[in-house]
């Protein structure tokens, strides 16, 4: 597959991904379905029940419901009997919310970072490129966990708010670093140097004549750093420190089927291959050509 | 001599930053934190005692990193009468040995695709190759780790009845082999393709050298010169990714795939004290799993300027 063709498969397979999940309150509402609403007793029109007891063995507990492959429990029921179809889509608005608002949080954060660092240079440089280099050597999933811990159920940290800001700043090396190392370049470049002997000012060498040149790096970063991060969220929702219930994101699904992995899979594969999809493009367009 | 010192200044610096994060987060009380839910006013008391939390950061900063690495006696609060860094320090291998065996297994499986697809520029060995490393790389390790699951423990379990259940402290050597293996696998999945990738770049750069050339020249059989010339040079870059990949797998990343098939390694006592708010046992693993990564980062970075040809 040439570079092309494979970035246009991409982009399809994520446009598609949007649109489900943008459109997640009209499939709920054409379905007759709420993501969020439990049902321990109810049954379904043909008589089977959302939450089977168990016959076999001691007894205990309940079977939800498999896919129905209809509009109401397309893919089968969790634990509570929420509909696995509806959670999936909501579950991906929060996931690509979360992914999209990290990845510009961190962008911004990292221009700002290495700009600043890169063109200043001198002391300021030498502090800003130690704190990156120490949060370089920081492991993402360490920092993200001692971050989370101890800020869940901060009065000032929102549900949503506290994973894209986390996962935001871990990157902010990953990006930060190379910007710098461009913008330094760019310093010693002729036509910043002409631009300077001609009297402009810093900022506006700054606005006009290196900025502009750090946009494709950006957008070369981008899905790079949105696929990163929508994996990391995953794995932190997983171990309880990403996005807190009742909201739902992709991870918070795959965990939700790990103890129903060996009666209903269905409710943990479909969140999986969502994000693998997802993950999947994002890398393809982030691939160099 | 400048790298070692730089290591103790990177563990130095990682060490008052997780200080900072869990005792200096403003809106936090760090005594209700490292007590976990519903703390009696006498547990709290205790803790401040423990970690002197009435008198000034340094001198907090101090008398933690005291008594994480030199007395190595700091209580759980959540789970009473349990050392901290004991736990750790027994969990440690699980977590070293896993890292460890997927690296062997994923670097000799890099190695067969990296080089078939450099010898084959353009077949469909080379596409599946790049094909396969971009999967590896999307794949929630979790989520592969739970379809292998799936795969072993019930549906097709018969076909595999070597794969010991889920959870079990192994008691004898085989039986802990046989209990890795999985999980090894799991994680060498996600990280052979993009090995194979790197090599088959490096392979094809250093094919076009002009040293391969003088080597053909000399008459050397291609064998020779692949082991001998490409392969040395194709290597430099591999390593690198190595130290980094060990790094974020010593670092957390394994975490998940312990849980997923019940390992009691680091990242499942994390996980533990994840779920039980045990603040001070987070504290520990994070701690010490960041040594272990500067440690691992360090030894990579001496091997790979052994191992450099041009040095």
């Amino acid at each position: 597959m040439t570079g092309l063709v494979r970035a246009g498969w991409a982009a399809l397979v994520l446009s598609l991904m949007i649109a489900a999940c943008a459109a997640a309150p009209l499939y709920a509402r054409l379905a007759h379905t709420d993501p969020f609403r439990t049902h321990v007793t109810e049954t379904l029109p043909d008589g089977t029940p959302v939450l089977a007891e168990n016959t076999a063995g001691l007894g205990l507990g309940t079977t939800p419901v498999g896919p129905t492959w209809r509009a109401r429990y397309f893919l089968g029921a969790d634990r509570l009997g929420r509909d696995v179809m509806a959670r999936l889509l909501y579950g991906g608005r929060t996931s690509l919310l979360i992914a999209a608002a990290a990845t510009l949080l961190c962008l911004a954060l990292a221009t700002l970072v290495g700009v600043v660092a890169g063109f200043l240079g001198g002391v300021t440089d030498t502090v800003l490129a130690g704190a990156l280099d120490l949060l370089w050597a920081f492991p993402v999933t360490l920092l993200a966990i001692s971050l989370s811990i101890v800020l869940i159920g901060h009065e000032a940290a929102d549900s949503l708010a506290l994973p894209i800001g986390i996962l935001g700043i871990v990157y902010v090396p990953y990006v930060a670093r190379p910007l710098r190392a461009q913008v330094m370049t760019l310093r010693q470049t002729e036509f910043i140097e002409a631009a300077r002997a001609l009297g402009a000012t810093p900022v506006h060498i700054l606005l006009r004549h290196i900025l502009p040149h750090l946009g494709p790096s950006l957008r070369g970063f981008a899905p790079l750093v949105a696929a990163m991060v929508l994996l990391t969220e995953a794995a932190l929702s997983v171990l309880s420190v990403g996005v807190q219930a009742p909201a739902a994101s992709w991870g918070t699904l795959i965990a939700d089927g790990q103890g129903l992995i060996y009666t209903r899979p269905l409710v943990a594969i479909a969140p999986g291959l969502m994000i693998m999809l997802t993950v999947l493009a994002l890398n393809a367009l982030g691939e160099k050509r | 001599m400048t790298r070692l010192l730089r290591s103790i200044l990177v563990v130095f610096g990682i060490s008052v930053l997780v200080f900072l994060i869990f005792f200096a987060t403003p809106g936090t009380d760090p005594a209700a934190r490292l007590g976990g839910r519903g703390a009696s006013p006498e547990t709290l008391a205790a803790i401040r005692q423990e970690y002197g939390l009435d008198r000034p950061l340094p001198v907090q900063y101090a008398v933690m990193m005291r008594r994480l690495f030199v007395t190595r006696d700091l209580p759980s609060f959540v789970n009473r009468g349990q050392l901290v860094v004991p736990a750790v320090l027994r969990a440690a291998p699980v977590t070293i040995a896993l890292t460890l065996g997927a690296a062997v297994l994923w670097i000799a499986s890099g190695l067969l695709i990296g080089v078939i697809a450099a010898l084959r520029t353009g077949t469909a060995w080379d596409r599946g190759a790049t094909t396969l490393g971009l999967i590896g790389v999307s794949i929630p390790v979790f989520w592969l780790g739970e379809m292998v699951n799936l795969v072993t423990q019930s549906r097709f379990h018969a076909w595999f009845p070597w794969v010991p259940p889920l959870g079990l402290r192994a008691t004898t050597p085989g039986e802990w082999l046989r209990s890795m293996i999985l999980p090894c696998l799991t994680l060498a999945v996600l990280y052979a393709g993009i090995y194979g990738r790197v090599l088959r770049q490096g392979l094809v750069q250093a094919y076009a050298q002009d040293y391969v050339r003088t080597a053909r020249a000399k008459g050397l059989t291609e064998t020779r010169i692949l082991l001998r010339h490409a392969l040395r040079n194709a290597w430099t870059p591999v390593l690198a990714l190595l130290g980094l990949d060990i790094g974020a797998l010593l670092g957390g990343g394994t975490a998940l795939v312990e849980v997923v098939f019940g390992l009691h390694g680091l990242g499942r006592l994390t996980y533990d004290a994840l779920i039980s708010l045990d603040l001070a046992m987070v504290m520990a693993t994070v701690l010490y799993a960041a040594v272990f990564v500067v440690v691992s980062s360090a030894v990579v970075d001496a091997v790979q300027a052994m191992l450099d040809p041009r040095r």
